[in-house]
């Protein structure tokens, strides 16, 4: 059976160093995972720094003044 | 520049960095500029539920930081005794919001601190407001303490309606210099207030997307003393009236556990939509759909909270969230940045 996005995206789940290559790289697992155009478009707009920032809870000082 | 190599997998189970709990919504101090005025503050937890839902935030993993809020969680010493028992070393941060009030004295202020071991740190609220209630003496006589007894974190937490009222306050905090750090936010206007703090707002923010982050503090969720589990602290709006229509809702701690709600809501594209996408993306509803505005009354916000919660306090807010977390290229988005940023599962359409 073909792979898909969502298998893309359970992979990158699953491994980081994966998921920085699709960001970066995502025109070489278009084929592979049979990636729309609107999909290749959103992993390339998917800023590394956005996505890096949720992923250290960097911009999160879990603070409410009340 | 932050490194993805430590990111754990994290199947259908969100990634918290921290837990609000709620101890109580009572607090005697009254300060002008309080979220609860106009609420009855009536909603309690025993203690029993308390060591409870502590120790169900500990199993979760992961959790860095416990903090324990109110009202005012030192009306309940008692509790915050208890859930600093419950979680001491199972979380590495214990933490507490306070007025301070308790601190009259150096030594009573050393012998409450005593009393939470493991405890490490303390958020203290100090405002131009809380300081009408609460002399700045107590504060410092917290400080004081909580050096001394070694806690390690040690945040003032100003609420501020001017430039002037913030420079003001830090001005009383300078001896401490880097020992403590400070966090600031404006007031966020509700229509419970009374019109002389409101007057003195320095003008809000007008609505632009671009001014706002992706991400806040929808990795903190709040339990309050109902039970009911929020996806942040906007939850504390629950003592006004019921508002577990509004995607911040989570469910009920009183009905089911906390992973239990947690992987089920992990599976809904409104929660993640907020999660994945912050402040800018709920923003973005209001440029998508500007009869959110209409609704709302306003466009100016004084903090990224504010105009959050305004928006989807809306029935437009939500119609319009709804509707944009079904488009696919949105689900892709929110997708890629569950899996890649948290290592969380994918939605699957």
């Amino acid at each position: 059976m073909a792979l898909t996005f969502a298998d893309a995206m359970r992979l990158a789940a699953h491994d980081p160093k994966f998921a920085v290559d699709l960001v970066q790289n995502p025109e070489d697992y278009r084929r592979t995972f049979g990636l729309s155009d609107q999909q290749v478009q959103g992993l390339k707009n998917a800023s590394l720094n956005d996505v890096l920032t949720h992923a250290t809870g960097a911009a999160n000082p879990a603070i409410y003044a009340g | 520049m932050p490194s993805m190599a430590d990111r754990k997998y994290r199947g259908r189970r969100p990634l918290y960095d921290s837990v609000l709990l709620s101890v109580t919504e009572r607090c005697h101090v009254g300060c002008a500029h309080c979220g609860f005025i106009g609420t009855r503050r009536e909603r309690e937890a025993t203690l029993d539920e308390l060591a409870d839902w502590t120790d169900q935030v500990c199993r979760y993993g992961d959790i860095r930081r416990l903090i324990m809020t109110g009202g005012e969680p030192f009306e309940r010493l008692d509790a915050m005794q208890l859930i600093v028992r419950t979680a001491s070393g199972r979380v590495p941060i214990i933490s507490a919001f306070t007025s301070s009030f308790w601190a009259d004295s150096a030594d009573a202020a050393k012998a409450v601190l005593s009393s939470l071991k493991g405890l490490n740190q303390l958020y203290l609220s100090s405002d131009s407001y809380h300081q009408k209630r609460v002399p700045y003496e107590h504060v410092h006589n917290a400080i004081q303490a909580a050096l001394e007894l070694g806690l390690q974190y040690i945040t003032i937490c100003i609420t501020y309606a001017n430039d002037a009222e913030l420079h003001e306050v830090k001005r009383n905090y300078e001896r401490w210099g880097e020992r403590i750090a400070f966090h600031e936010d404006r007031v966020i206007p509700t229509p419970y207030l009374p019109k002389r703090v409101l007057q003195k707002q320095t003008p809000l923010e007008p609505h632009r997307s671009v001014i706002y982050g992706t991400t806040c503090y929808l990795q903190t969720p709040l339990i309050n003393p109902d039970g009911d589990l929020y996806a942040c602290h906007s939850g504390k709006a629950g003592a006004h009236r019921d508002i577990r229509s509004t995607p911040y809702f989570l469910g009920s701690l009183r009905e089911e556990k906390f992973i239990d709600i947690a992987e089920r809501v992990s599976r809904r594209w409104d929660y993640q939509f907020m999660r994945t996408l912050g402040p800018r993306g709920v923003a973005e509803l209001a440029e998508d759909n500007p009869r959110i505005f209409d609704e709302l009354g306003r466009a100016t916000f004084s903090s990224p909270c504010d105009m959050c919660f305004s928006i989807l306090k809306t029935d437009c807010g939500r119609e319009t969230l709804l509707k944009k977390s079904s488009m696919p290229a949105v689900r892709d988005i929110i997708n890629i940045r569950l899996a890649m940023g948290l290592g969380e599962d994918p939605i699957e359409s």
